[in-house]
């Protein structure tokens, strides 16, 4: 398939059954658990479980989960996934995880410098045989890929060989290419400043396009890389995307400019808008000490600056989100994470839009106009750090 | 002589590269060597120092609390405050923060990463020839991963773990609410009781499919005489998790899997098990107890952070012989593949010896009376360090609820109306120097920093497994999970099975073990905090 098939014109054609695949995806949390509780999880799963099967079983879907220069904290977080949760997903969807270090049985074996030849004791044999086999996968790649030393890429090594070899090879035959997390897309904590092992992400650094596979990179699918950012990742934006990209229902106008996906990530909402906190913002409430309960800009908070739906879609089976607890938001969504000193005011948007933000919040029309200059300013920001 | 080269050990974090010697079925040389490196210490410097909480727990998204409370602690310390400068309520919830994150790590590590070695098909071969399938066939309905019915049970139920961290901290992994001074959070007697409806609900499961028992029952053993009790009390404990473990793990039924034969100390080196304490008790720190016990004697002695040191001799760093304290401590990088060097990670000594770190330590140090006897009837290895893994997770399960009534009374009582109540607040210093000692859930855990001019001007921090994975040292002694290493049986060198679940018993998290280089300026980093 190429990019011409996935228009939005071939959307509308799809089958009621296959539109209402799409929709699982469109759902906000609070439709999604609405319909969720309604027919039960397992029936609601089920009601797309015959499509969905059927689907994975013809195409002979696979995941193969990388993990390079990380904490794991991705992966750790997609076990916290509730509707679906991890379980659902594999075997409800019948989705084969061919690879991922952190759970699968198998370990990389070498006996006498020789691999083991045995796919069901050797991870590094299982991954290769895998790939050779010429069966259809989705790539997921958590953490970023360091380049160094030298371009050897040797600072992150699997089973003798560089994970950003590792990454390449992988990528080269993906259907769809995943990036979960910051680090993956866009080089995230490794890649700050002084980026002592030249991390990078896997079509980025930064907001600059590139990245171990290269600007012009698209998967087997014509797709570039879907980033996932979010440190960590909500398992909802994982799971959710995993299940569009396994059922080809990824749309051309499914990313936005840092290739996030829009429904999660949209180019025209912050965290601010609908943050907990916002009513003091408006209010021209605004901490400047820890642990008073209201507004948090001025200890550093990045939710207007940050594109996500943590305030609506919420963490941890909808149990909080950071600027809820008091803590700033640090913008972990965004390509230039983490930029400047996170626990200190963002400074220059009141000057860029030419308004004072402590007189400017006391009126709806001001934080109005704060949220869309901070909005644009997203693209100015990052040249500072450059 | 074979070659046996395990790479990636999976089924922990990070990655690990171990090579062993084998010669007639045992195992009679071993290198532990860290295959990543990610320089957090050199990305730090500079900054605030309150980023040093945000980044740090990104060292690991297992044990990201870990760091938070290390950092946080050195970061107290740097802003000149002691632990009676934090507010009552603070120290309760970092610690219902603390103890709800070492529990979820050692469900997850117990039930998704080291259970799994048990269903290995050279165990359906050994079980089998004993006679004994049936043992086979029902470790391998409870851990096979994603359909073991106790591996899906422990995937789930560990959730609740972070969800009652999110309740306080916003979200899991990487949480938001520790800050100098204090928390951010200020949370209702209704967010406490969510806690404790949360707790209620982990409890269900930790009764019903680890112990088959209440948790209080199982902390009234307190000695191995008093488990084997245990088990034929019931048959609810026999065939509970745990009571399977303890029967078919080690020497209690006829037919096990000897994991108490191997993995331990032969006492030809020296070996301590080392731990710097953890939680707030009352206005002090060290709810469990800190300490340094010869793994091989049992002898304690006190605690003396002084006493720490990295070497370097066999990492690819250089600059120095012997050994430097943290304070004090030199990284310059020297990456050589096939000399002597064998890993970026570093090789900390105690009093110039190598010390396994985690909850077996953590126990014997705290002076637990079911690990000492343990460990004194049947020694240190796999199956005590097991053992010793879940005891803890029960005994820091029983204190959430004790912390959270208390917060409620102080709530109750008025004192939850200010944010001074939750935070003292604290202006960054100019010039601070700070250190935080913890235990993560897989062991001991130390940063520490050092600001100027308001910045960070240098930070360093010492992680479990750089203990327990060390490469040999100066003096040539192997790290602990090297000398653990020795004497392992592989029977079949293409399924080194037992190695791998040697090295896994310490919970290794090599994302947390290497130290930092920048190959630009090769420049060195001096390191003379505090």
């Amino acid at each position: 398939m190429n990019m011409e098939e996935r228009s939005m014109g071939d959307i509308e054609g799809k089958s009621s059954a296959e539109l209402k695949n799409l929709d699982i995806l469109k759902l906000d949390r609070r439709t999604f658990m609405k319909t969720v509780g309604a027919l039960g999880a397992s029936a609601f799963m089920g009601t797309y479980a015959a499509d969905i099967a059927k689907a994975i079983a013809e195409t002979d879907r696979n995941i193969v989960w990388l993990q390079g220069a990380e904490c794991t904290g991705c992966s750790v977080s997609l076990l916290n996934a509730e509707y679906p949760d991890v379980l659902q997903a594999v075997t409800d969807l019948k989705v084969a995880i061919q690879y991922h270090e952190t759970l699968m049985p198998q370990q990389g074996l070498f006996v006498d410098g020789v691999p083991v030849e045995d796919a069901a004791l050797n991870a590094n044999y299982a991954l290769e045989h895998f790939l050779d086999s010429g069966k259809p996968f989705v790539l997921v790649v958590e953490g970023a890929i360091p380049l160094g030393p030298d371009g050897t890429g040797n600072y992150c090594k699997i089973g003798d060989e560089s994970f950003l070899h590792i990454t390449q090879k992988a990528a080269e035959k993906a259907l769809i290419t995943v990036a979960a997390g910051t680090c993956a897309a866009y080089g995230g904590i490794p890649a700050t400043p002084p980026n002592p092992t030249d991390a990078v992400g896997l079509q980025f650094l930064k907001t600059t396009k590139g990245g171990a596979l290269g600007a012009g990179y698209v998967s087997q699918a014509g797709l570039p890389v879907i980033n996932i950012p979010g440190c960590p990742s909500h398992p909802d934006w994982v799971l959710l995307t995993l299940t569009a990209a396994l059922l080809d229902l990824i749309p051309t106008d499914f990313l936005d400019e840092f290739q996030r996906p829009k429904m999660f990530f949209n180019p025209d909402y912050t965290i601010h808008e609908n943050c907990p906190r916002r009513g003091f913002y408006d209010m021209g409430k605004l901490d400047t000490e820890y642990a008073g309960g209201k507004c948090l800009w001025k200890l550093g908070c990045r939710a207007m600056l940050s594109h996500a739906d943590c305030p609506t879609r919420l963490w941890n089976s909808g149990t909080s989100m950071c600027t809820q607890v008091g803590g700033p938001c640090i913008g972990c969504v965004e390509p230039t994470f983490p930029e400047g000193s996170l626990a200190v005011e963002v400074e220059g948007i009141p000057a860029l839009v030419g308004v004072d933000i402590n007189t400017a919040a006391l009126t709806a029309t001001g934080a109005a106009a704060v949220g869309v200059g901070a909005h644009a300013l997203r693209r100015i920001v990052p040249s500072k750090e450059d | 002589m074979q070659k046996v080269v395990i790479d990636p050990l999976t089924r922990i974090e990070g990655h690990l590269r171990f090579e062993a010697d084998v010669t007639d079925g045992k195992v009679t040389e071993a290198y532990s060597s860290g295959q990543l490196f990610r320089g957090f210490e050199v990305i730090l410097q500079g900054r605030h120092p309150y980023d040093a909480y945000h980044f740090t727990q990104r060292i690991c998204g297992v044990c990201p609390v870990a760091h938070a409370t290390a950092s946080i602690r050195a970061l107290d310390m740097a802003y000149g405050l002691s632990t009676t400068d934090i507010p009552q309520n603070a120290r309760l919830i970092r610690n219902i923060v603390i103890a709800a994150n070492t529990i979820m790590s050692h469900a997850t590590h117990f039930y998704a990463l080291w259970a799994p070695d048990l269903v290995n098909p050279l165990y359906k071969q050994v079980l089998t020839d004993a006679g004994a399938p049936e043992v086979y066939d029902e470790l391998a309905a409870r851990f096979t991963p994603f359909t073991g019915t106790s591996w899906i049970g422990a995937v789930q139920a560990r959730k609740i773990l972070h969800e009652i961290i999110a309740v306080l901290g916003g979200k899991m992994p990487h949480h938001m609410t520790f800050v100098p001074g204090g928390v951010t959070v200020t949370p209702t007697t209704g967010d406490i009781a969510k806690i404790y409806a949360m707790w209620l609900q982990g409890k269900t499961f930790v009764e019903s499919q680890v112990l088959g028992c209440s948790v209080e029952r199982w902390l009234q053993n307190k000695s191995l005489s008093d488990v084997l009790a245990w088990l034929n009390e019931s048959p609810a404990h026999a065939n509970s998790d745990l009571g399977l473990l303890i029967r078919y793990g080690g020497p209690v039924e006829d037919v096990n899997l000897g994991l108490h034969t191997y993995g331990g100390y032969s006492g030809n080196e020296p070996i301590g098990l080392l731990s710097f304490g953890v939680f707030y008790d009352g206005d002090g720190w060290g709810w469990l107890q800190s300490g340094f016990t010869d793994a091989v004697t049992l002898v304690k002695e006190a605690f003396d952070p002084n006493k720490i040191t990295e070497q370097i001799q066999h990492s690819w760093y250089e600059g120095y012989e012997g050994g430097k304290h943290p304070y004090d401590g030199v990284t310059t990088p020297n990456y050589a593949p096939g000399t002597e060097k064998y890993s970026f990670i570093k090789a900390p000594r105690y009093d110039n010896k190598p010390a396994e770190v985690g909850p077996l330590a953590v126990m014997v140090n705290d002076g637990d009376p079911l690990v000492v006897d343990l460990a004194k009837n049947l020694g240190v290895n796999v199956y005590t360090r097991t053992l010793a893994r879940l005891h803890e997770t029960v005994r820091v399960f029983a204190k959430i609820p004790e912390w959270s009534l208390e917060l409620i009374d102080n709530l109750n009582q008025g004192h939850g109306a200010k944010a001074s109540d939750f935070c003292n607040n604290t202006p960054v210093p100019e010039t601070g120097d700070g250190y935080g000692l913890t235990e993560a859930p897989r062991g001991a855990l130390g940063h520490w920093i050092k600001i100027r001019d308001g910045k960070i001007a240098n930070y360093q921090a010492v992680v479990p497994t750089t203990w327990n994975c060390s490469p040999k040292g100066s003096n040539g002694y192997r790290g602990p999970a090297e000398q653990a290493a020795l004497d392992t049986p592989v029977p079949d060198v293409g399924n080194p099975v037992q190695l791998g679940s040697v090295v896994r018993s310490f919970d290794p998290c090599i994302a947390c073990a290497v130290h930092t280089i920048d190959r630009k300026t090769n420049e060195t980093y001096e390191l003379r905090i505090v």
